[in-house]
C-alpha cells in the first residue's frame, strides 16, 4: 500500500526551492530564476525497502517582506525541507524562523536543512560550524546543488526515511 | 493593473443576485455598447435578435449614458421587454468589455424555496439550487470560473463544466451536475476544502480565499485561485478561477522587486569588500607617516634657533598631522562599521564617565583653540561621577567629542566661542557642542551625518567625522542631532543612555 506524505519546502526567496523540487521530481534544472507565487504541488513516488511512498512536495513561495507563507499551507505536513543559499548566510535565520512557525502548527516533524548552491562553493559564506550545530540539534543537514543534482536525492530520501519512522 | 475587480468577487455578486431571480441573461459589450458575446435566457427579454457588433443600447435604452460603468459597477432597475416583469440590471467593467447581467427581480420564486424547506433530501435541495443557478452558467463560464456547489453531505457538484485540472482522478471533463468527492480533487483543492468547511458550516454569509496556486495541465501550467463562499441564503459554493494574467503581473512585480534586492545585496557586499581593501591601503599609508612625523619633530628640535628652518619644519609637521588625522578618521569609520563596535560597556561600574571624557578632550584640544583664537568653554559640570556614566566605550566616546569639537573649531573664527556642556536628563546624559560659526547650510542638513555628507558640499575635512559620531552613538542606543543656533552657529546634541544592567560587552545592534 502506498503511503502519502506531505513535505513543505521552506525558505526565503531565491534560495533554490523550486529548482530543488524540479531536480528531484523531474530531473531537470533551469538557470532562469522565476519567483514562486503561492504554491505548486509536485508528487514523486519513492520506494524505501518494502515501503512505497508518494511524496507530495509543496513548493511554497519564499518568505520575505513582500510575501508571507500562509500558515494554512503548512497544515498536514509530515516533514519539512528548509532551504538556504550557501552563498547568502543571511538566508539561514529566516529559514529557521519559518521552521519554528511550522512546528508550532504541525508538531515535531522531521526537518532536512539543505545548504544549496554547492556549485557556487567559491562564494560560500554560510558557516559550517553553524550547520554542524544544527545537525547536532537533529536536523538533517545536507549540502546540495540543484544545478548538478549533488545531494538532492539523498536529502529527500533522508527525510522520507525519517517520516516513515515517525 | 487590471481595471476589473477580482472575477471571484463578481461571481459572488452574480450568485447572490441569482438568489433573487431567474431567467438570467448576460451580454458582454464594448465601451460603446456594441455586442461582443451574449448568453443565458436572451429570448425571455426579447434580446435573442441581437447579433455580434449590434448596438445593444437600442434594445436596452437604460444603458445609454451608463457605459462604461464605474469600477464599483452599476445596478439599474428596468422592465423586461420580453416578460414585462421588473428586472435588475447589473453592469460591471471587465478586462475584455462590460458585462451586463439581466435578472428578473424576486417575484415568484418560491416554489424552489418551498421544495427546499419541505424536503430535507440533500440531492433534491442541490437540484433546486442548481436549477436556480443554471442560468448563470454561461456568465460564470464566460468569466473563466469553475463553480462547484457543496451539498449538505459535503459532496461537491459541478455547476460549470469541471476540467481535468480540477480533478486528479478524472481523465475527462466532468459535466455540469456531476458529483465529485473530495478525494478526486487535486491535492491543493482537497487541502483547501479543509479550511473552507469552516466557512460553509458557520452561521451567516462568509468567504475564504485560497491564495494562488499552480496546476500542471499537460505541458501548460495554470495559475488558479479558489474561493469558498457561503451565500446569504446558505448556498455553499466553491469558485475556482484561472488567474493567469493577474498572477503573471503579480509575479513579475515580485520578481523585479526581489531581483533588485538581490542586486542591492550583491553591490553592498562588493562595497564592503572594496572598503576592506581601502582600509588595508590606508592602513599601509599610515605606517611611513609615523616615521615622517618623528623625523620632522627631531628636526624641529635641532633647528630651533633657525627661524626659516623651523617654519619649514612646522609646515611639514602640520601637513603630516593633518594627513594622520584624516587617515585616523578613515580607519575609525572602518573599524566602527566592520569590527570594533562589538564591545562596549553597559555596566555602571565600568561604563565611561562622560564628564571626565569631556574634560580630557577639552584639555587636549585647548592649544589648537588657542592657536586659532577661539575660546573653548567647558560649562561647570553639575554631574558627579556616578551620574555622568554613560553606555559606551571610553576611547570612542572621547573620539566622538574630539570630532565634534574639531568640527566646531574648523567652522569658528577668531574671537568666537565653542561651548561643550553636559547635563542630566533622567535616564540620559545630554552632551552639547555649540559654536558661533556660520551654521549648517540648509542643503547640507539632510546629509550631514552621512558618509562624506559634509565633504560633498565642500564643508568638512574627509566628510567622515560626523558619520563616525552618529554610527557610534546609535550603536550605544543613543542619538545625535544637529540644531541651528540663532542668529548663527550650530549645536550638536548627543544623548547617551545611562548604564542600568551589569552586562558589559553585549553585542551592539547596528543603527
Amino acid at each position: 500500500m502506498t503511503v502519502k506524505k506531505k513535505i513543505c519546502m521552506l525558505g526565503t526567496f531565491a534560495v533554490g526551492k523550486t529548482s530543488l523540487v524540479s531536480r528531484f521530481v523531474h530531473g531537470i534544472f533551469s538557470e532562469r530564476y522565476q519567483t514562486t507565487l503561492g504554491v505548486k504541488i509536485d508528487t514523486r513516488d519513492v520506494q524505501l525497502g518494502e515501503h512505497a511512498l508518494t511524496l507530495l512536495v509543496w513548493d511554497l513561495n519564499g518568505e520575505d517582506s513582500f510575501q508571507r507563507v500562509r500558515d494554512s499551507y503548512l497544515r498536514g505536513s509530515s516533514g519539512l525541507i528548509l532551504v538556504v543559499d550557501g552563498t547568502r548566510a543571511d538566508t539561514l535565520e529566516p529559514a529557521l524562523a519559518l521552521r519554528r512557525r511550522a512546528l508550532e502548527l504541525v508538531g515535531d516533524v522531521p526537518t532536512a536543512l539543505l545548504a544549496n548552491k554547492l556549485d557556487l562553493r567559491s562564494g560560500w559564506t554560510i558557516e559550517q560550524a553553524r550547520l554542524d550545530e544544527l545537525a547536532d540539534a537533529g536536523l538533517g543537514v545536507q549540502h546540495t546543488s540543484a544545478a548538478t543534482g549533488e545531494g538532492v536525492a539523498e536529502a529527500f530520501t533522508w527525510l522520507a526515511e525519517r517520516m516513515l519512522e515517525a | 493593473m487590471s481595471r476589473s475587480p477580482a472575477r471571484t468577487d463578481l461571481a459572488r455578486e452574480l450568485l447572490e443576485l441569482a438568489t433573487f431571480g431567474r431567467d438570467a441573461a448576460w451580454l458582454l459589450l464594448d465601451d460603446d455598447g456594441r455586442l461582443l458575446r451574449a448568453g443565458g435566457e436572451l429570448a425571455a427579454h426579447a434580446l435573442d435578435g441581437l447579433r455580434i457588433g449590434d448596438d445593444a443600447t437600442r434594445a436596452l435604452p437604460m444603458l445609454v449614458g451608463c457605459l462604461p460603468p464605474p469600477s464599483e459597477g452599476l445596478h439599474l432597475p428596468a422592465v423586461s421587454a420580453g416578460s414585462g416583469r421588473p428586472l435588475d440590471v447589473a453592469l460591471r467593467a471587465l478586462d475584455d468589455g462590460v458585462l451586463v447581467l439581466l435578472l428578473e427581480a424576486r417575484t415568484e420564486l418560491d416554489l424552489l424555496s418551498a421544495m427546499q424547506q419541505s424536503n430535507h433530501d440533500a440531492e433534491l435541495a442541490m437540484a433546486a439550487t442548481l436549477r436556480r443557478l443554471v442560468p448563470l452558467q454561461g456568465a460564470l463560464a464566460g468569466l473563466g470560473l469553475r463553480v462547484l456547489l457543496r451539498d449538505a453531505d459535503g459532496a461537491l457538484c459541478a455547476l460549470t463544466p469541471a476540467p481535468r485540472w480540477l480533478s486528479s482522478a478524472r481523465a475527462h471533463d466532468a459535466p455540469p451536475g456531476a458529483r465529485l468527492s473530495r478525494q478526486e480533487l487535486t491535492p491543493f483543492l482537497d487541502h483547501f476544502l479543509g479550511d473552507a468547511e469552516a466557512i460553509w458550516t458557520a452561521d451567516g454569509a462568509g468567504r475564504l480565499r485560497s491564495g494562488p496556486w499552480t496546476e500542471q495541465d499537460g505541458p501548460r501550467e495554470r495559475a488558479l485561485e479558489a474561493e469558498a463562499l457561503r451565500l446569504p441564503d446558505g448556498t455553499c459554493v466553491l469558485l475556482v478561477a484561472e488567474v493567469d494574467a493577474t498572477f503573471r503581473e503579480q509575479r513579475d512585480v515580485l520578481q523585479a522587486a526581489r531581483a533588485s534586492k538581490l542586486e542591492y545585496d550583491r553591490l553592498r557586499r562588493e562595497i564592503e569588500q572594496k572598503e576592506l581593501l581601502l582600509h588595508c591601503i590606508v592602513h599601509d599609508l599610515n605606517g611611513p607617516l609615523a616615521t615622517i612625523l618623528g623625523s620632522l619633530s627631531m628636526l624641529h628640535k635641532r633647528h630651533a634657533d633657525d627661524a626659516r628652518s623651523t617654519r619649514l619644519v612646522e609646515m611639514g609637521l602640520e601637513q603630516a598631522r593633518r594627513q594622520e588625522s584624516r587617515i585616523r578618521q578613515v580607519l575609525d569609520v572602518f573599524s566602527a562599521e566592520i569590527a570594533s563596535m562589538q564591545g562596549f560597556s553597559t555596566d555602571p561600574e565600568h561604563a565611561p564617565d562622560a564628564a571626565a571624557a569631556a574634560a580630557r578632550v577639552a584639555r587636549t584640544l585647548q592649544p589648537a583653540f588657542q592657536h586659532k583664537g577661539v575660546r573653548l568653554r567647558l560649562l561647570p559640570d553639575p554631574l558627579d561621577a556616578r551620574r555622568s556614566r554613560v553606555v559606551g566605550d571610553a576611547d570612542r566616546l572621547e573620539r566622538v567629542l574630539e570630532n565634534l569639537l574639531e568640527n566646531a573649531l574648523r567652522h569658528s573664527s577668531r574671537d568666537q566661542a565653542v561651548t561643550l556642556a553636559l547635563r542630566d536628563d533622567g535616564h540620559e546624559v545630554v552632551i552639547t557642542v555649540e559654536d558661533q560659526g556660520p551654521g549648517v547650510a540648509p542643503e547640507m542638513a539632510d546629509t550631514l551625518f552621512e558618509k562624506f555628507g559634509r565633504a560633498r558640499h565642500g564643508g568638512g575635512a574627509a566628510g567622515l567625522g560626523l558619520f563616525f559620531c552618529r554610527y557610534t552613538v546609535l550603536s550605544w542606543g543613543g542619538s545625535i542631532v544637529h540644531e541651528a543656533v540663532r542668529p548663527h552657529g550650530a549645536r550638536f546634541v548627543v544623548r547617551l543612555p545611562r548604564p542600568r544592567a551589569r552586562d558589559a560587552g553585549r553585542p551592539a545592534t547596528s543603527p
